[in-house]
């Protein structure tokens, strides 16, 4: 059998199953459910590890199997993993059945896995699709919430549109260069930048223009962000702990490797619309984070401010600094999602700032690891947002690194915008230490005892701390 | 001596333990000002007096651990080192080697601390049991905090206990400040103080990334001037520029003080009398140790312009002094002039008198630590509850608190310099530098310590002496007078000034000679 259908059959299979069990035991014990749809998670990875030897290709080159393809594979199947675990109880509280909401999220793994692996533009355009399109319902799927259907329409509408300009950068590419291989399209190009052939170029830099315009709208990189604080303050937490971190990481890490690869010869065209879309992160997310005092939207300007670090590292040519910088941002994301599902009542959710005032007395672990994945978030030291900073800034410092003209100027900016961002997320330390709690402690009882929050949350802090410690990533 | 490198990170590990039992002991917080430890009933604030017994102990303990350690690092040749193994940060190829030094330069700041925390924890001991282990905890952040930026060689480390110190500073005055008339909130000055020190911090960070990624790895508090050196000049105005702003901050010089006089006004006494007596003297580390020694051509082409600053600081300074209507704002300002003055010292070294105006700072580093430190406890000594009295409403307070006038009075002389007092020495030799370079500006910063001095002793003067008015009136109680033992520390301390007063040599000559050659080769000033 393909060794490549093989490391996918857990994924899919898992779906089968799942689809199985929802017919037949609609009303079942949910956590069943769970089960399956993890250990399918897990034996994918495993199989892509044993069965996917790096520098692999399947189907006539339509799937390449590279070492940062898998790194990004195993981080977005951890991710996943760990959201499902986030699910265990969630999702009664706010009333979702358990069963259909895996199954999305298993076509969601298989999308982002073929996302990592993908080597011409077709496979391309479907992984991008198929984890757009679960995204979408997943941000939808608490239909009795208006604000989750606002959230859902919100995410589609303008998902739909990004996928279009995708889509039609990617047939103007193909128009361009003949090819629908990467590798392929890469040697075209170079050879058509070696040539000074501008004609030929000309259709190609367009094309990429607009799979840029989408990536970038997809990954809300400022001024392209506007949809994103909507859509994270409707969507529940159990399905923005999957788009917020692993969707995320999957889309840049395909936006890295594209661009590393397919897109290297025109990096004169790219490096400077990212280095644009970095000032413009750093500057608009900062700056319109000062004033929210909800949580989720808190969050997501912080995740515009973390896509322009991501630029940067991206733009700075470094692999093993965006692979980095992407396991880091993922954990935290989604370590925050499991600290507020910990802070949140039986009934509801934290929503405000004012909700997670005095929870350093009440409830003293879930504060301190939120203290501390808000530490990672701001970049102090010994935590792996510090790591995955230092690392960008250190890349574009080195005295040898070929940048264009104005990179410097957008790293110190970012750095000195960082000032705000310590403002912002102080406002959550604030409001959690140095404020009294204003909810009745009786309404507060029973709160900490979701374990698979605190589990989560505490495994996302064991893990910021170690990879901010000095550990390596395996495979770098 | 290598055994006793094996201490160092025992400097920095020992709060840290302290830190975690404190967090760990079961009590809840009785915080000030809500319900002033009424709270939970006697049961807490037994448990919180229990808590301040425990720090004083320990304290007592640490503080002596650290003077000796750094007194024997004074007198070791060579100094001390320790070196950890050396470690990725987060990707593979910039290595970063932990390594703790320990030797004649930086001594004196470890010093400092170690003498300073049992003078705070005893003066300032929490009797009332007013507060709960968080104080503690973030006290300890900072400590360890403290002692780690005096240590670190590696800049990384640094770097992180920097921004611990800010955090542990945060916590400390979040959790335990008090707000006042003068000041405001506490939260919209503890904001004012969090952000002036990361707008120095920040650019600090690019800088020392810049140095990393030029050398190749981490190189070190040590070796920034051969790393800098790799540079062209260009970039090395940046990073001078960088590793600038954030000492000027902290420390606080003439421009860079915004967040000074509200930030000690709100905080609690002994986060006071820490953040004055040696947190500032993080930004002093700074200029003299990486500044000065990293960066000697950026330092000596800017010296005109950082010197005018300095001097405009000291006058500046001590002006103030003459306005405030509070003992603390008097002090916090003759603390700007001060610091001020230390800086003309480092910024005016150059030439034959390179050696004479680094070692004057250090010696001065250590005497304003102490004197701020007493300044500061005594201040808040003076009523219940740690409040500054008003100058203009108090008046014979003598009468109360004989003992406290006393030592207060000759602290207060200490800090105006009088002779025989080692502040003399050290402001001597300072001014001495500086009019090397410049004999105007010198005039200036004389003039401006000498003003200061006046306005100490002038808040002296219409709290404690004169007719008996207030403290009811101005809205206090005042103090019981200091005990035996209180008393007796601060006459130690006393006695410690006059004899580096008298004879300065002991502690100025093993400093200068490192700094002369920090290799230590061919340094026997023992007999």
């Amino acid at each position: 059998m393909n060794p490549y259908l093989l490391s996918q059959a857990p994924l899919i299979l898992g779906f089968v199953f799942l689809l199985a069990v929802a017919s037949l035991r609609p009303t079942g014990r949910e956590s069943i459910s769970n089960v399956i749809a993890i250990l399918a998670l897990c034996s994918a990875a495993i199989a892509i590890w044993k069965f996917l030897p790096e520098g692999a290709q399947y189907f006539g080159g339509a799937i390449r199997v590279t070492t940062v393809g898998k790194a990004l594979a195993y981080l977005c199947l951890g991710l996943t993993a760990a959201a499902l675990i986030l699910s265990e109880d969630y999702l009664q509280k706010v009333h979702i059945h358990g069963v259909d909401w895996r199954l999305v999220v298993l076509a969601l793994a298989l999308g982002m896995v073929n996302l990592c692996f993908a080597g011409d533009l077709a496979t391309l355009f479907i992984a991008y699709e198929l984890v757009s399109i679960p995204s979408y319902v997943l941000a939808g799927f608490s239909h009795k919430d208006p604000r989750s259907n606002e959230a859902g329409m919100k995410y589609l509408l303008l998902g739909a549109f990004s996928s279009v300009l995708f889509l039609l950068g990617l047939s103007f590419v193909y128009g361009a260069t003949g090819e629908i291989h990467l590798m392929a399209i890469h040697d075209k190009l170079a050879r058509a930048v070696e040539a000074g052939a501008n004609g030929d170029l000309m259709l190609a830099k367009v094309g990429l223009g607009f799979m840029l315009g989408g990536v970038l709208f997809k990954v809300a990189v400022a001024p392209l962000h506007s949809w994103l604080p909507d859509v994270y303050q409707g969507t529940n937490l159990a399905s923005l702990a999957l788009i917020s971190s692993p969707v995320k990481v999957a889309v840049f890490g395909m936006l890295g490797m594209l661009l590393w690869g397919a897109f290297e010869p025109l990096s004169d065209l790219w490096k400077p619309v990212l280095l644009a879309g970095a000032a413009f992160s750093a500057v608009m997310g900062n700056l319109q984070a000062i004033v929210q005092t909800n949580l989720k939207r808190l969050v997501a300007y912080s995740a515009v401010v973390n896509a322009g670090f991501i630029l940067l590292g991206i733009l700075v040519n470094s692999v093993p600094v965006v692979v980095f910088y992407l396991a880091s941002y993922g954990i935290m994301t989604l370590g925050s999602w499991a600290a507020f599902m910990a802070m949140g009542t039986r009934k509801a959710d934290v929503d405000e700032l004012s909700d997670v005032a005095g929870l350093g007395r009440t409830q003293r672990w879930v504060a301190l690891a939120m203290t501390l994945i808000l530490f990672s978030y701001a970049g102090i030291p010994l935590t792996a947002g510090f790591a995955a900073k230092f690392g960008v800034v250190l890349e574009a410092l080195k005295p040898d690194a070929y940048l264009p003209h104005w990179t410097l100027t957008v790293v110190y900016l970012s750095v000195a915008a960082g000032l705000v961002s310590f403002y912002f997320y102080f406002q959550i330390i604030r409001a959690m230490w140095l404020q009294s709690p204003n909810l009745d402690s009786a309404d507060r009882k029973g709160a900490g005892a979701r374990w698979p929050a605190v589990f989560v949350l505490t495994l996302s802090v064991v893990v910021i701390l170690s990879l901010g410690m000095f550990l390596r990533l395996p495979g770098m | 001596m290598h055994s006793l490198a094996m201490c160092l990170p025992f400097a920095i590990l020992l709060p840290f333990a302290a830190m975690i039992l404190h967090g760990a002991a079961p009590s809840r917080d009785g915080r000030p000002g809500k319900d002033g430890g009424r709270h939970g009933g006697d049961g807490l604030a037994d448990r919180n007096r229990a808590q301040a017994r425990a720090a004083l102990i320990f304290q007592w303990a640490y503080g002596a651990f650290l003077a000796a350690i750094s007194v024997l690092a004074m007198m070791a040749p060579a100094g001390l080192r320790i070196m950890g193994r050396a470690v990725a940060l987060g990707r593979s190829d910039l290595m970063v080697e932990p390594a703790l030094y320990l030797d004649a330069r930086n001594a004196p700041f470890l010093l400092l601390l170690g003498l300073c925390l049992p003078l705070i924890f005893t003066w300032l001991r929490d009797k009332d049991g007013r507060y709960g282990p968080s104080y503690y905890v973030s006290a300890n952040l900072l400590i360890l905090s403290l002692a780690g930026v005096f240590l670190a060689d590696s800049l990384v480390l640094f770097y992180l206990f920097w921004e611990t110190a800010l955090l542990g500073a945060y916590f400390w005055i979040g959790l335990h400040g008090r707000a006042n008339i003068h000041s405001g909130s506490v939260y919209s000055a503890l904001v004012r103080f969090f952000l002036f020190t990361l707008v120095g911090s920040l650019p600090m960070l690019v800088s020392i990334i810049a140095l990393c990624a030029a050398a190749g790895k981490d190189p070190g508090v040590n070796g920034i001037l051969s790393a800098a050196s790799a540079l062209d000049a260009g970039q090395r105005n940046w990073i001078f520029a960088g590793f600038l702003l954030g000492f000027a901050v902290k420390l606080p010089l003439f421009g860079f003080h915004g967040w000074l006089r509200d930030t000690y006004n709100v905080s609690a006494p002994a986060c006071r009398a820490l953040l004055s007596g040696v947190m500032s003297k993080m930004g002093a580390y700074g200029i003299i140790l990486i500044l000065a020694q990293g960066f000697p051509e950026e330092c000596l082409r800017y010296a005109p312009q950082l010197q005018l600053l300095c001097v405009l600081g000291a006058v500046y300074g001590a002006l103030l002094c003459l306005a405030q209507e509070r003992l603390i704002d008097i002090l916090v300002y003759s603390s700007l002039s001060h610091l001020s003055l230390l800086a003309l010292g480092v910024f005016s070294a150059a030439g034959e008198t390179f050696s004479t105006g680094l070692t004057a700072a250090i010696f001065q580093v250590f005497n304003h630590g102490l004197i701020m430190t007493a300044l500061f406890a005594f201040d808040a000594r003076i009523a219940i509850g740690g409040e500054s009295p008003l100058l203009s409403a108090t008046g014979g307070l003598r009468a109360g608190q004989r003992r406290l006038a006393a030592v207060l009075l000759t602290a207060i002389f200490a800090s105006c310099s009088l002779p025989g007092m080692s502040n003399f020495a050290g402001e001597i030799l300072v001014l001495f530098s500086a009019f090397t370079a410049s004999p105007w500006l010198t005039l200036f910063a004389s003039i401006g310590a000498l003003v200061g001095a006046a306005a100490l002793v002038r808040g002296f003067h219409m709290v404690f002496l004169g007719r008996r008015k207030g403290p009811e009136a101005a809205g206090f109680t005042q103090a019981p007078d200091f005990s035996l033992g209180e008393t007796g520390l601060a006459l130690a301390l006393i006695a410690l000034w006059v004899v580096l007063g008298l004879y300065p040599m002991v502690f100025l000559h093993p400093v200068e000679s490192t700094l002369l050659n920090p290799a230590g080769r061919g340094m026997a000033f023992l007999p």
